[in-house]
């Protein structure tokens, strides 16, 4: 091939892949700037922290302070039950259980959990948490359902992040009498802390978000109070969006107030994802 | 002259290959015994036998027994932390943990159980010491162990070892990953603390050997060649394979 054609390839290639990079940013930018552009109207402090009400044209008024509450209390509740279990269970993966038929199909079955789709974990925690156990349309309900969203991402990031860790250090803590829980807990699970930190935060940003596992087990689309405790129904963003788009008497009333709460939502998980980056530039920089 | 660990006939093997094959021979106690030979000669091998670091691969299997304190360190019976508290080892590449200085050495002691602050700051000092490394670094027991250098990561590690009181060290290679300056603090170190422990050296190289080994074992397609004092090998081995090798024919 001469010189002439080669440059011509490498320019085709190169601008391909340009224009399919640039079409992904545009993508999201006009996302991103159309909740801006529409959200940013309703946003005033008044609008993060009142209560929900709307008059007898249809017109939604007042704030989304509950459904922020609502949010990061089945968001929160869900990690409390997810991490301990995910972490442990990651840990075991890696550590304890690294070959054989039975762990390699739990391993497969964790990652097919990860597939399957949320309204799916929606029925799932209907029938068993809010029936079966008998706790309701609850906060709780809803926040055992997410945690079982949440569990995958934990559990495959903490294995992998064990995984990562040099079998060095292994080798170190077992040279000095160390037992296997001993160097799995005090010098494997400090190193790869700070990526199962990041798996934790992740799987956080993506359970806020969800809409269809806390549809049937808890949300409900107006409370007219702060939620105060874990047997209550409550109010959270992202079913709010729903409520407001699909069940207002007046939905052109409404738009707006729902890209003010997209926003919202857009900017709690953008501030998870940041902190993700801070941390990890920042643990990096500590090893 | 003491035994302090005695190999019967000891054979090892991963799957269906066999990587050490009838080795006998008796480790003189407070002395430094170096093993040399061409790589792949099972002198890697043989050092993580004693301490049954091959025991968590699952195709590692052996034959035989190395005896000590009278009692066979690869059987079953045997518990496998007591074992390693006895006999202590230092790795090919420094590996401290990512933790403190003063948190690496005081390690050992706290997974067996200590908690007190007075012997653990004790130990710090006097197995810093013995690895000539706490004045350089007395003042600053509380920086991440990753921030020396490779030297004095290694001198580390050996400090670390020695803070749970080995009878034995096993060093697989400790120089290998580090320069000519930093190996020599090493070997002063290891002839220095030899004379309360007993000091098994993997090392490929035969100067290492001769300038801080008692005793040498040559290894070759992991049979023992040849065990003697260190003069005795270097000058007048038995074997013409040992001659061939010390003399650069091979490896």
């Amino acid at each position: 091939m001469s010189f002439k054609k080669r440059m011509l390839k490498q320019r085709i290639a190169f601008l391909s892949l340009s224009i399919v990079s640039i079409g992904i940013l545009f993508a999201i930018g006009s996302i991103f700037a159309l909740i801006l552009v529409n959200g940013l109207g309703v946003l005033n402090w008044n609008f993060l922290i009142s209560i929900t009400s709307f008059d007898f044209k249809g017109v939604t008024h007042g704030g989304i302070g509950p459904a922020i509450a609502g949010t990061f209390m089945v968001t929160g509740l869900g990690l409390v039950f997810a991490v301990p279990v995910g972490i442990l269970a990651g840990i075991y993966l890696s550590e304890y259980r690294s070959k054989g038929k039975i762990f390699n199909v739990l391993r497969m079955m964790v990652a097919n959990l990860a597939g399957v789709p949320s309204v799916v974990h929606g029925l799932f925690g209907l029938a068993v948490f809010a029936v079966l156990f008998k706790f309701g349309l609850s906060i709780l309900s809803s926040a055992l359902t997410l945690s079982i969203l949440a569990l995958p991402i934990i559990i495959m990031t903490t294995e992998n992040a064990m995984r990562d860790v040099p079998n060095d250090l292994r080798e170190a803590s077992y040279s000095l009498g160390a037992k296997k829980w001993q160097s799995a807990l005090l010098v494997v699970f400090p190193v790869a802390a700070s990526k199962i930190m990041t798996g934790v935060i992740l799987a956080s940003a993506r359970i806020a978000g969800e809409t269809a596992p806390i549809l049937f087990t808890g949300a409900t689309l107006y409370l007219a109070h702060y939620p105060t405790a874990i047997n209550q129904q409550f109010m959270a963003l992202p079913y709010m969006i729903y409520g407001l788009m699909t069940t207002s008497i007046n939905i052109s009333a409404s738009t707006n107030f729902a890209y003010g709460i997209a926003l919202v939502l857009i900017t709690l998980i953008a501030l998870m994802n940041i902190a993700i980056v801070i941390f990890r530039s920042k643990t990096r920089k500590n090893s | 002259m003491d035994v302090d660990l005695k190999i019967e006939n000891l054979s090892v093997y991963f799957g269906q290959k066999q990587i050490l094959d009838s080795i006998s021979f008796e480790i003189p106690a407070r002395s430094i015994t170096a093993i040399i030979g061409p790589s792949g000669c099972g002198k890697s091998t043989f050092v993580r036998t004693i301490n049954r670091m091959n025991d968590r691969f699952d195709d590692f299997s052996h034959k035989g027994s190395i005896i000590f304190d009278g009692k066979d360190v690869l059987s079953n019976d045997y518990p496998v932390e007591e074992l390693r508290k006895k006999i202590g080892m230092v790795f090919q590449k420094p590996n401290p943990f990512p933790k403190s200085i003063y948190e690496n050495v005081v390690f050992g002691l706290k997974i067996h159980g200590v908690k007190d602050r007075k012997i653990l700051d004790e130990t710090v000092k006097s197995s810093l010491e013995s690895a000539s490394l706490y004045d350089q670094v007395k003042d600053r027991l509380s920086m991440n162990a990753y921030k020396l250098s490779g030297g004095q990561q290694q001198r580390l590690c050996i400090a670390r070892a020695l803070a749970i009181k080995p009878e034995i060290l096993l060093l697989d290679e400790p120089t290998s990953a580090i320069d000519p300056l930093a190996t020599k603090q090493i070997e002063e170190v290891l002839e220095q603390i030899s004379k309360e422990i007993t000091i098994l050296i993997v090392t490929h190289n035969i100067q290492q050997a001769a300038r801080i080994a008692d005793y040498i074992a040559f290894f070759y397609m992991g049979k023992l060649v040849e065990f003697s004092k260190a003069e005795k090998i270097l000058n007048a081995p038995n074997e013409k394979l040992t001659d061939d090798y010390l003399t650069g024919m091979y490896g």
